[in-house]
C-alpha cells in the first residue's frame, strides 16, 4: 500500500474502464469518481452496465484496460480496504438456513469483534423495521423484507462507502421513505459515502448530490440531480403496480386523475405482468414524487395491498436515445 | 468501533494503515475461522452429502432383500472391505467428493453468494483454504460415520458373537479404513473443489472428470499406471490392510509405498496450490 499521504476526497474511480465478456462489452470507456461524503445516483437502463462497474468497483472482476480504484487502491488484490466498504447486491442472495439475527451476526464477524456485531445485528434489525422477525429464516420472508435483509447487512460495521446495485427495488412507497431516511441519517451522522444504482431516476434523485447516467456502457451525463432533472422533465415515468384489488385502485385513482392535474396521473391502463402473467395496473406519470405519496395515503386510506411496485425505465430509454442521438 | 470517529480521514487511515506481522496472522486466522465456520455450515445445511450417504447404503438394502448380509463373505470384516473398497472407493468415492465440494464452489458461485464473501476484508486465499479444510473433514466425517455404521451392520451378522464383540475385535480394520478415507480425500477433494470453483459449469465438469478417472484411467488405456491417483490409492489399501482381507494383485512392481504416500502428498499441495493461484487470478 502506498505510504502516500492522500485525502481521500476522491474514495472510488472508474477511469477510462472497458470490460468486455466475449464480444459483448459490458462496460466501455467509462470513467466517474465518487467524492467522499456524497451521496452518488448511478443511472442507466437495465444492460447499460451498471452492475458491471459496480463489480469493478468492488473488485470482483478487473477491467480489461483502464483503472479502477477504492480509497485509492485496487480491490482487485487489495482485500484491506474491503473493511470500508458495504455492499447491497441486487439479487437476493442469502444462505438457505440462515436465521435474519445469524445471518448478520455471522457475517459481520469479517469486520466487527463477535459482541460488537451481535449487538450491531440487533441495531441494525431495529434500523430495517426486522427486528421482530430476527430469529426467523431469511428465506421465509417476503421480497422486500430479503431487500431490507441485504441493506442491514450493508450497514452493519457502519462502512465509509455503501454500494447498493438497485437498492430500492422491490420496497413499497412507505418502506422506501424509511430506507431514505436510514440513508440520510447515516450520512449525517457517520459521513457514509453511498454511490446507489438504479434504473430509475425519481428513486434515487432526492437523495443524490451527483447523478451518473450510464447508457450502452459509456458514461453519458454526470451533474446535479437538478442538471440531470431539467435534461428528464419532458420524459413520463410509468410505474407497474400489482394489488389485491386493481379495479378498485384504477377507480380511486381515475376520480383521483379527475380532482388533480394530470403531469401527476397522467394514464392508467390494465395490464398483464410479462414475468407472472399476473393482472396489474400501468400508470404513466410526469411527477413520479407527488404520486408516490397520493398512492400511498390512497392505499393506506383504503386498505388496497400492494403486492408488487415496479418503475419501469422506459422514460429514461427515451431521454438516453435523444442523448445519444442529439 | 465506539472510541473511533466513524468516517473520518483518520479512521479511513487507520484502516488501511500497514499491519505488522503478527496483526496479520491474528486478522487472517480471524477470517479462516469465520470463513470455516460458513463453509461447513453451507456444507451441513446443502444436505449433498446426504444424497451420496443414501447412494452408499444402496448395496446394504439390496443385501438386505437378496438375504445376503455379510454379501457373500464369511466375516464381517471381509463383507465390510469388499464393500467399501469394492463398491464405495471404485464406484462412489470421487463423486461423493465432488457432490461434498458443490456447495461451497459451484453452488456459490452460480447463486452469487460467493460475492458476498468477497466484498469482505478477506483474502481470497483465506477463502480458498476454509473451504478446502471444510470440504476435506465434511468428506471424512461422513466416509466415517458411513464406514462405522456398515461395519455395524456387517457385525450384526457374523456368527462369530455379538455385533459390538465383532466390531471391538477388528477395531483395526476400521481405523485402517479411516485413515484410508483420509488418504482419499486428500487425493481428490482439492480436484473437485477446484473444478467446482470454475463456476456454474463445476458440476459438469466435474461429472467428466470423475467419469474419465473412474472408466477411461482406471479400467481402460492407463490402468494400474504408477501415474494415475487411484492406482497409489490401491497401492496404499494393499499396504494398510492385511493380505489376508484384502490384496491387490495388479499392482506395478515399481510402485512402492513410500511412492504412492509422495505421490498423494504432492498431489494434494499441487491441488491445494493451483486452487490458490487461481482464485487469486479468478474474476468472479
Amino acid at each position: 500500500m502506498s505510504k502516500s499521504k492522500n485525502n481521500f476526497e476522491t474514495i472510488g474511480r472508474l477511469e477510462h474502464a472497458i470490460k468486455a465478456y466475449g464480444e459483448v462489452v459490458a462496460v466501455s470507456d467509462i470513467s466517474f469518481s465518487i467524492k467522499r461524503g456524497s451521496i452518488v445516483g448511478f443511472i442507466g437502463p437495465n444492460g447499460s452496465g451498471k452492475s458491471t462497474s459496480i463489480r469493478l468497483l468492488l473488485g470482483l472482476i478487473k477491467p480489461q484496460s483502464g483503472i479502477a480504484t477504492l480509497f485509492g487502491v485496487d480491490p482487485f488484490v487489495n482485500s484491506q480496504v474491503k473493511e470500508l466498504v458495504g455492499y447491497v447486491p441486487e439479487e437476493s442472495v442469502f444462505p438457505q438456513w440462515i436465521t435474519a439475527e445469524e445471518y448478520l451476526t455471522t457475517f459481520a464477524r469479517y469486520h466487527l469483534p463477535r459482541e460488537v456485531a451481535k449487538r450491531r445485528a440487533n441495531e441494525v434489525l431495529k434500523e430495517v423495521d426486522l427486528l421482530d422477525v430476527a430469529n426467523k429464516r431469511i428465506r421465509q420472508f417476503s421480497k422486500g423484507m430479503k431487500q431490507r435483509m441485504k441493506i442491514a447487512q450493508a450497514f452493519i460495521h457502519k462502512p465509509a462507502l455503501v454500494i447498493g446495485d438497485e437498492i430500492f427495488n422491490g420496497l413499497d412507497p412507505l418502506i422506501r421513505h424509511n430506507m431514505f431516511e436510514l440513508i440520510e441519517r447515516y450520512r449525517s451522522e457517520y459521513n457514509t459515502t453511498f454511490f446507489l444504482s438504479s434504473h430509475i431516476l425519481f428513486e434515487v434523485e432526492r437523495l443524490t448530490d451527483k447523478i451518473i447516467l450510464l447508457y450502452k456502457g459509456r458514461t453519458i451525463a454526470q451533474g446535479s440531480p437538478k442538471k440531470i432533472r431539467d435534461l428528464i422533465q419532458d420524459q413520463p415515468h410509468s410505474i407497474q403496480i400489482t394489488t389485491d384489488d386493481n379495479t378498485k385502485l384504477a377507480s380511486l385513482l381515475i376520480n383521483y386523475k379527475e380532482s388533480i392535474d394530470d403531469k401527476t396521473v397522467s394514464s392508467i391502463q390494465f395490464q398483464n405482468d410479462a414475468r407472472t402473467d399476473d393482472k396489474q395496473l400501468l400508470v404513466l406519470t410526469h411527477n413520479p414524487r407527488q404520486f408516490y405519496e397520493q398512492l400511498t395515503t390512497l392505499v393506506v386510506e383504503n386498505e388496497i395491498t400492494i403486492r408488487e411496485l415496479r418503475s419501469t425505465d422506459e422514460g429514461l430509454e427515451n431521454l438516453f436515445m435523444t442523448l445519444t442521438t442529439g | 468501533m465506539e472510541n473511533v470517529q466513524i468516517n473520518t480521514l483518520e479512521h479511513i487511515e487507520a484502516t488501511l494503515a500497514e499491519r505488522t506481522t503478527p496483526e496479520i496472522f491474528n486478522h487472517e486466522f480471524n477470517q479462516f475461522k469465520i470463513s470455516l465456520l460458513l463453509a461447513f455450515k453451507t456444507l451441513f445445511f446443502s444436505r449433498k452429502w446426504l444424497l451420496y450417504a443414501i447412494l452408499s447404503l444402496f448395496p446394504i438394502a439390496l443385501s438386505l432383500l437378496i438375504d445376503e448380509k455379510l454379501m457373500g463373505s464369511e466375516t464381517a470384516e471381509e463383507a465390510f472391505i469388499g464393500y467399501y473398497l469394492g463398491f464405495i472407493f471404485l464406484l462412489l468415492f470421487t463423486f461423493g467428493c465432488l457432490l461434498t465440494a458443490l456447495p461451497v464452489s459451484s453452488d456459490e458461485i452460480t447463486d452469487q453468494m460467493m460475492d458476498l464473501y468477497l466484498v469482505r476484508p478477506v483474502r481470497r486465499e483465506t477463502l480458498w483454504a476454509a473451504r478446502w479444510v471444510a470440504v476435506n473433514v465434511s468428506v471424512i466425517l461422513v466416509n466415517a460415520i458411513l464406514a462405522l455404521l456398515t461395519f455395524f451392520y456387517f457385525s450384526l451378522f457374523d456368527d462369530r458373537g455379538s455385533a459390538i464383540a465383532v466390531m471391538s475385535n477388528n477395531m483395526d480394520v476400521y481405523w485402517q479404513t479411516i485413515i484410508f478415507i483420509c488418504l482419499g480425500s486428500l487425493m481428490y477433494t482439492g480436484v473437485f473443489l477446484l473444478v467446482g470453483i470454475i463456476g456454474n459449469k463445476g458440476f459438469t465438469f466435474g461429472l467428466i472428470l470423475a467419469l474419465f478417472e473412474q472408466f477411461f484411467l482406471t479400467f481402460l488405456f492407463l490402468e494400474n499406471e504408477p501415474l494415475i491417483p487411484r492406482t497409489n490409492m490401491f497401492n496404499l489399501a494393499d499396504w494398510l490392510y492385511s493380505d489376508d482381507l484384502y490384496e491387490y494383485h495388479q499392482l506395478p512392481s515399481s510402485l512402492s509405498v513410500a511412492d504412492s504416500l509422495i505421490y498423494t502428498v504432492i498431489f494434494c499441495l499441487g491441488t491445494f496450490v493451483l486452487g490458490i493461484y487461481y482464485v487469486r487470478k479468478k474474476e468472479f
